[in-house]
């Protein structure tokens, strides 16, 4: 029994981190219908924005949470001002070439300026808690809570706020919002540096349990698409609890079986979901 | 109210208006009659600044021609589009919500009194999804949705569209209230007999052009209208 409480919660750590990758992901589908291969380079600028925070200032690595936020809301408006809204009214399928042209650049720029090396520190949150026998990082904890902060924070903003409310209106009909007074240009915008924004605090806070590299953002990229196409394509409801099952199913394979298995496992998962459920867990079948 | 000079549309090719104008005084209830592919639907479009247009368009005096859509709904055009293109998947109330979403707190809260006010059944499926509604049901929210945020200018397309005689007399009749409080509407109509008994001035469109225009008693008994552009 402890031994499947360790799986599980190390499981929800990985798919809290999971959700907020797919929560970017799929809000900047829903809003801009664009498939945004760029996502991993700015969990990557989060996970290296921390490390620097953290290893030339010697605080302590949750000031990493609102600084990555903050850096990456605002590149994130830069990046879509200047390059995403110039390809407005293209076919997708540039958008999503500019996109992956965007993450080649920026995997690039990450290795000039930091080389391979695996990078890590030691600050912040430290030791174990051991609760029913269940032995917890300190760090875990912390991601998890935070995770759970930020995506509750970012549910609210999309279900309860004036400002989610024309996200989810140009979500299901782009021209209607617009004629009802949204500011289709402005909502485009900010869900992309919104998403953005998740996108770095997902890194600053894989840098907490994890190495940072140039390629650590683009690994969680691949697993990001799979939960939100399980979820069901802009449903970010859907994607959340896509992310907790792909993060419960990675911890018990990768135990029971080993790392490759799970990874297979995933997308095995994703092959059967196309299948059985094309339109997500929860995705609507067709547009209304 | 709403001065259209010399307004073309263009698909690519196409031509879908060529050079159509027309005035709305306000308080008046013009009514745009024609065909299938006349332009009716691509006028109203570029009126609501949905799709890119040649010409000018003045709402109240301010050239509007350059503005954005939102932009537009904000100096008072409220629009009514055809295939009511209502927020499916969200509550009732929340598709009157993003009606109002230039206006905040207590003004959306009154919108949402007027609306549930002006249509009862509304209020009864406050927080049901719009894509469950009826027909009806459909057409009423798409009306009230375009009149929370207290237009100026209505601009109705098709709202009869689909709906059973009893229903379309229903609708007839809330739009000849708000015509009688002082509302401007722009209706773009296929049920050309009804509109025209209650609007004040009509205007006849074919091939994209404006074929014929006067008063709308007058268009109504004009026989080589009726038989060459309504029928």
């Amino acid at each position: 029994m402890t031994l499947i409480l360790q799986l599980a919660i190390n499981g929800l750590v990985f798919g809290s981190l999971l959700g907020l990758v797919a929560l970017g992901l799929a809000l900047v589908f829903g809003v801009m219908r664009l498939v945004n291969f760029a996502h991993g380079e700015f969990i990557t600028l989060g996970a290296y924005a921390t490390y620097l925070l953290v290893t030339t200032t010697g605080v302590s690595p949750l000031w990493g949470i609102p600084i990555a936020a903050l850096l990456g809301a605002t590149i994130g408006l830069a990046v879509q001002m200047l390059v995403i809204s110039r390809l407005a009214g293209r076919p997708e399928l540039e958008a999503l070439m500019a996109t992956y042209a965007l993450s080649i650049v920026g995997l690039g720029l990450f290795a000039l300026a930091f080389g391979g090396d695996f990078r890590t520190y030691s600050a912040g949150p430290a030791g174990n808690v051991t609760l029913a026998g269940v032995v917890v990082g300190w760090r875990s904890i912390t991601v998890l809570v935070a995770c759970v902060i930020v995506g509750a924070a970012t549910l609210a903003l999309v279900s309860r706020a004036r400002t989610g409310l024309g996200f989810r209106a140009v979500a299901q009909n782009r021209e209607a919002a617009a004629a009802c007074g949204v500011n289709v240009v402005a909502s485009e915008r900010l869900a992309f540096s919104v998403s953005v924004a998740l996108a770095a605090i997902c890194g600053a806070l894989i840098s907490f349990i994890g190495t940072t590299t140039p390629n650590v953002g683009h690994e969680w990229l691949l697993d990001g698409f799979v939960v939100v196409i399980v979820g069901g394509l802009g449903s970010i409801s859907g994607a959340l609890v896509a992310a907790l099952a792909i993060g419960l199913l990675h911890s018990f394979a990768s135990y029971f079986l080993d790392d490759s298995w799970a990874q297979i496992m995933t997308y095995v998962l994703l092959y059967v979901a196309l299948l059985v459920r094309p339109h997500g867990l929860l995705g609507a079948r067709s547009a209304t | 109210m709403l001065d259209v000079r010399n307004v073309a549309v263009r698909y690519g090719q196409a031509l879908a208006v060529r050079g159509v104008s027309l005035r709305a005084e306000t308080g008046s209830w013009i009514a745009i009659v024609g065909p299938n592919g006349a332009g009716k639907t691509s006028l109203a479009r570029a009126i609501c600044g949905l799709v890119p247009h040649q010409g000018t368009i003045a709402i109240a005096g301010e050239d509007i021609s350059k503005l954005p859509a939102w932009e537009r709904q904000r100096r008072g055009i409220g629009y009514v589009p055809e295939g009511r293109q209502l927020f499916g998947a969200m509550s009732v109330e929340e598709n009157l919500r993003v009606g109002a979403f230039s206006r905040a707190g207590a003004e959306v809260r009154r919108g949402l009194d007027e609306a549930f006010a002006l249509f009862p059944r509304l209020a009864e499926r406050r927080m049901q999804a719009a894509a469950t509604l009826s027909g009806g049901e459909q057409q009423m929210l798409a009306l009230a949705r375009a009149l929370m945020d207290r237009p100026n200018l209505l601009l109705v397309d098709e709202i009869s569209w689909g709906l059973m005689p009893l229903l379309v007399a229903q609708v007839f009749e809330r739009l000849a209230a708000l015509n009688a409080d002082g509302l401007t509407i722009v209706q773009i109509e296929q049920n050309a007999h009804e509109v025209l008994r209650r609007a004040t001035h009509a205007y006849v469109m074919a091939a994209g052009v404006c074929v014929f225009d006067g008063p709308a008693k007058s268009v109504a008994r004009d026989p080589r209208v009726l038989e060459s552009y309504i029928g």
